[in-house]
C-alpha cells in the first residue's frame, strides 16, 4: 500500500492510520508508532528508510495499521 | 416521511450484519485492507487521513425527531459529540472506531437509516430543495418523486459501478435551494403549456476540480416516465463515460466533451429502445408513497398576525432577523424558519464540510474563497460572482492568492466597496453583476 513517489527526493517520513480506532500515526525515531505527528522521524538515510518500510509492512501484515503512506 | 416497508427493515438488517462479519474478519486479519476496502466502502465507511469517517445518508435531508436524537446519539457515543452536516444532506461522523461501526449501523437501522451508497461509484443520496414539502413556492411536494428515485436506485444493478460517482438533486419550486443545476442530474417539477405537472432535466452540472454549470436535456418530461429517462440517461454514461481518468470521468466531462445536442441524441435514441411499461411507475404507487408525505393537521390560523408585525415594527434586530431566515409556509399561519446552528460570537464551527473538491461551494458563492497549499506554502485564492440559484453561475478568479493576513484585508476593502456603491436592495451579487470585477479586483489588490 506505500507509495514510492517521493523516495529519494528529500526527508522521508511513513505514516499510516491504526487499525482499530483509525487515527492517523507516524513511525518516530524509535520506530513505534506516535501520533504526535511532531514525534515522526524524518530521515533521508536509506538504511533507515528501509527499516521503515518494513516495519510498516510487518505492522500492516500484523493487523496494527492500515493504509501505509511514505510521505515526504 | 416515507417509513421502511419489511423488505426494507430486513435488508437493511442484513447487510448490517453482514458487514459485522466483514469487520470481525478484518481484525482478525482473514481479510486483508484491499479486501475490505471496497466492503467499507460500500456502507459508507472511508478511512481518510486522520481517522476513519462514516457517512450516512439524509435522502431528501428529511429527518424526524427520532431520528435526529438518534444522529446525537452516535455523535455521543461513538464519535466526539459532534457530526458534519454536509451540502448534500448526508451526516458524516470523523472519528468513530472501526470495531463500534457494525453497533452504529444497527443503531441508525433502528430508526430506517443507513449508510449504504454514500460512497463508491453508483447512485448517491438523493437531495432535496431544504424547503420542500413546506414552501409556499413549490408546485407539489418532490420528496415523493425523491423517494422514488431513492428506492428505483437503490443497488440498481446496471448502475451499481458507473465511471464515477453519480448525484441527484430535485426541487419542485422556481427558486433553486438545491443547486440543481451543479449536479450530475438535476430535476425541477414543471408544468407544461396544458397545466401537467412533469419534470425539466438538466444534466453535466457539477462542482469540484473541475465546475461546470449543467444544461437542459428535457424541457418537459411526463411523470409516468421518469424512471425510464433516468435509466436511458444514465446508460448514456455508463456507455460513453470515461474509466481512463478519475478526474474526467464524471457525466458533466461528458456532456461537455459530447456537446449537449449530441448527448441528448444519444439519450432520445436509448429512451425509444426502452418499455416504458417496464418501469412505469403505477398511479397508485405514487399515491402510496406521497401517503407518507401528508402534511401533519394543521391548525386554522392567520398569516402575520398582530403580535408578530407589531414585534417587526417595533424591533429592528428581530425585523432583520425575520427578513432573512423566515420563508412563506404553504399553510396559512405557518412558516418556516431558518435556525443558524453557529454559536454566539464565535466562528461557525463543524457544520460544514469542504475541502479542494469543492464541497464547500466556493465555486458557487458570490465571494468563493479557496485554500491551496504549493511547495509547503498555503494560499487562498478568490473568485467572485458565483450563484448558486436558479440563475446559477461559476465564479471568476479574481488573480494571485493570498496569504491570510492579505486575504482579510482585502475581503474587507471588497465588502466596503460594496457598501458604497450598493443600490437599494442589492446584494453583493447584484453589485457585482452590474458593476464588474475591475473595481472590486482593484480593491482586493491594493
Amino acid at each position: 500500500m506505500s507509495t514510492l513517489k517521493h523516495k529519494g527526493k528529500g526527508p522521508q517520513a511513513m505514516t499510516a492510520n491504526e487499525l482499530r480506532d483509525g487515527y492517523n500515526v507516524w513511525l518516530d525515531e524509535n520506530l513505534d508508532w506516535s501520533r504526535d505527528y511532531a514525534k515522526a522521524l524524518r530521515t533521508e538515510d536509506q538504511d533507515l528508510i528501509d527499516r521503515m518500510q518494513l516495519k510498516a509492512n510487518t505492522d500492516e501484515a500484523k493487523n496494527l495499521v492500515a493504509d501505509l503512506l511514505e510521505a515526504k | 416521511m416515507y417509513r421502511y416497508d419489511e423488505f426494507d427493515a430486513q435488508f437493511v438488517a442484513e447487510r448490517t450484519k453482514q458487514f459485522r462479519g466483514q469487520v470481525e474478519r478484518r481484525l482478525a486479519g482473514r481479510l486483508s485492507e484491499a479486501e475490505f476496502r471496497p466492503l467499507r466502502l460500500m456502507n459508507g465507511l472511508y478511512l481518510q487521513l486522520h481517522a476513519y469517517m462514516l457517512r450516512v445518508a439524509i435522502p431528501y435531508g428529511t429527518l424526524n425527531s427520532e431520528q435526529f436524537r438518534m444522529l446525537a446519539h452516535l455523535a455521543e457515543k461513538y464519535d466526539r459529540g459532534y457530526g458534519h452536516v454536509t451540502t448534500r444532506q448526508n451526516m458524516q461522523y470523523n472519528w468513530p472506531k472501526l470495531p463500534d461501526v457494525p453497533d452504529m449501523l444497527d443503531d441508525l437501522a433502528s430508526v430506517q437509516m443507513h449508510a449504504i451508497q454514500t460512497s463508491g461509484n453508483c447512485i448517491r443520496n438523493v437531495t432535496c430543495d431544504p424547503y420542500a414539502g413546506a414552501t409556499a413556492e413549490e408546485i407539489e411536494d418532490p420528496r415523493p418523486m425523491a423517494e422514488l428515485i431513492r428506492q428505483w436506485s437503490t443497488l440498481h444493478p446496471e448502475f451499481t459501478f458507473l465511471p464515477r460517482k453519480f448525484k441527484i438533486a430535485v426541487t419542485a419550486a422556481e427558486k433553486d435551494r438545491a443547486l440543481i443545476k451543479a449536479h450530475d442530474i438535476g430535476i425541477q417539477t414543471v408544468k407544461n403549456e396544458t397545466g401537467e405537472v412533469g419534470y425539466k432535466i438538466i444534466v453535466g452540472g457539477g462542482l469540484g476540480r473541475t465546475p461546470i454549470i449543467g444544461q437542459t436535456l428535457r424541457e418537459y418530461l411526463p411523470k409516468s416516465e421518469l424512471l425510464s429517462y433516468l435509466t436511458a440517461t444514465l446508460r448514456i454514461y455508463n456507455r460513453y463515460g470515461r474509466r481512463d481518468n478519475k478526474y474526467k470521468a464524471r457525466i458533466k466531462i461528458l456532456v461537455q466533451e459530447t456537446g449537449i445536442e449530441v448527448f441528448r441524441e444519444q439519450v432520445e435514441a436509448e429512451y425509444a429502445t426502452i418499455d416504458i411499461s417496464d418501469i412505469a411507475v403505477s398511479e397508485a404507487e405514487r399515491e402510496r408513497i406521497k401517503a407518507y408525505f401528508a402534511n401533519p393537521d394543521f391548525e386554522t390560523l392567520e398569516n402575520d398576525p398582530a403580535e408578530y408585525i407589531k414585534a417587526i415594527d417595533d424591533n429592528r434586530a428581530f425585523r432583520l432577523w425575520a427578513k432573512n431566515n423566515v420563508a412563506a409556509h404553504k399553510a396559512d399561519g405557518y412558516a418556516i424558519v431558518n435556525v443558524s446552528l453557529k454559536p454566539k460570537e464565535l466562528a461557525p464551527g463543524d457544520i460544514t464540510a469542504g475541502c479542494i473538491n469543492a464541497c464547500g461551494h466556493h465555486h458557487v458563492g458570490h465571494i468563493g474563497i479557496l485554500g491551496l497549499e504549493k511547495a509547503g506554502v498555503e494560499f487562498y485564492q478568490v473568485k467572485l460572482g458565483g450563484d448558486s440559484s436558479e440563475d446559477a453561475a461559476i465564479g471568476k478568479v479574481t488573480g494571485p492568492g493570498f496569504s491570510q493576513e492579505e486575504l482579510i484585508d482585502g475581503i474587507e476593502n471588497m465588502v466596503e466597496l460594496y457598501l458604497k456603491q450598493r443600490e437599494e436592495g442589492e446584494r453583493f451579487l447584484d453589485t457585482y453583476n452590474r458593476i464588474g470585477m475591475a473595481p472590486f479586483k482593484e480593491v482586493l489588490y491594493a
